[in-house]
């Protein structure tokens, strides 16, 4: 009969054999020196961003847009004091700027309309950038919202 | 401060199996735990949510860290001299075994410290480590031929030194089996 180990039992004995513990003293000399410096635990509270950066965007756009929509139901039925806490207590995403920019418009010309009325109509291409702030985590994002309109554009002549 | 106790689970689940690691390239524990504070510490600070696919950066920052302070052993004279760690001694165990695992602990070290270096890594690395022969090749700037080359030489040398253990280890009988039947079966030679 052969008795030597097998790959398979000599791996299973081998793990079956538990590393010696750290001593205390390494334990305690690690937790001194991570005190030393503690601008990692600001740091762990960020979770890794694995997702692509449209869908993190996407998703600061909405929780904007919901605080937005958040504070602006508050607002008519709050006193002045009452509706600046709803503010702070609504989401901590707010609402910082939105700047629509043209990037290509073009016209097709004047003509008259079906109800007889001088118009022109114009194809505008733009950008809407919206940003919001977290004022907890001194976080900023911009999300960049493309859009194309058809615009129609009364026309008048001076008589 | 939730996440000021995480790095405290996380060190007990990683300590045992980094020192061990550390063991294979310097000299005492001593040095390991060193080595393991200053790589642990770092790699915390980098990726305090303590995620498990980060761990190879820290078995290769234990790794980096022990190649550096072999090459300047005087800071562990300063160390030792002040601090209460060196009283584990160098040949503190390095595993720690059930009672009835003593033995095979014992020859099973004796036979890790007897492999080349680059071998002792591997395995300490695969089995103690639980990396994969990728992350390993990724670590050590090796190909994963040459890894996976090493795991078998180091298997091999030790199935030689611990082959023997098989029957007290596994209960695989060595002899004749025992004879479990009330009486003996009647012998062929009365018969005819």
């Amino acid at each position: 009969m052969n008795n030597d180990l097998n790959e398979h039992e000599l791996e299973n004995l081998l793990r079956g054999l538990a590393p010696a513990a750290a001593s205390p003293a390494l334990r305690q000399r690690v937790d001194e020196e991570l005190k030393l410096d503690m601008s990692w635990l600001s740091t762990s509270r960020r979770k890794p961003q694995h997702a692509p950066r449209w869908i993190v965007s996407a998703g600061w756009a909405a929780m904007g847009a919901a605080a937005a929509i958040a504070v602006m139901s508050q607002l008519p039925q709050q006193s002045g004091t009452g509706a600046a806490h709803a503010l702070a207590s609504a989401s901590t995403v707010l609402p910082a700027s939105t700047i629509r920019e043209w990037d290509d418009s073009t016209g097709s010309g004047i003509h008259h309309g079906r109800s007889r009325q001088v118009e022109k109509h114009a194809l505008v291409i733009s950008r809407e950038l919206g940003t919001w702030v977290d004022p907890l985590y001194s976080a900023q994002t911009t999300a960049e919202i493309p859009s194309r309109q058809q615009l129609l554009l009364p026309v008048s002549f001076r008589q | 401060m939730e996440a000021a106790f995480d790095w405290k689970r996380t060190f007990e689940q990683l300590a045992p199996q980094l020192v061990l690691y550390a063991r294979q390239l310097v000299d005492s524990k001593a040095d390991a735990e060193d080595v393991v504070q200053q790589a642990f510490v770092r790699w915390w600070r980098r990726f305090p949510e303590g995620d498990s696919s980060h761990i190879p950066l820290l078995y290769a920052a234990v790794r980096t860290i022990a190649l550096d302070q072999r090459r300047s052993d005087h800071r562990r004279v300063n160390r030792e001299a002040k601090s209460d760690i060196a009283v584990t001694g160098e040949d503190a165990p390095a595993f720690d075994p059930q009672p009835e695992q003593k033995e095979t602990a014992a020859i099973v070290e004796k036979a890790l410290q007897a492999l080349p270096e680059d071998q002792r890594e591997v395995v300490t690395l695969k089995l103690w480590g639980d990396l994969t022969f990728n992350e390993i090749a990724a670590m050590t700037g090796t190909s994963i031929n040459t890894i996976a080359g090493r795991y078998r030489y180091a298997l091999q040398a030790l199935q030689k030194k611990l082959g023997h253990l098989r029957a007290d280890l596994l209960g695989e009988p060595t002899s004749s089996p025992v004879n479990i039947l009330p009486f003996s079966p009647p012998h062929t030679e009365a018969l005819s």
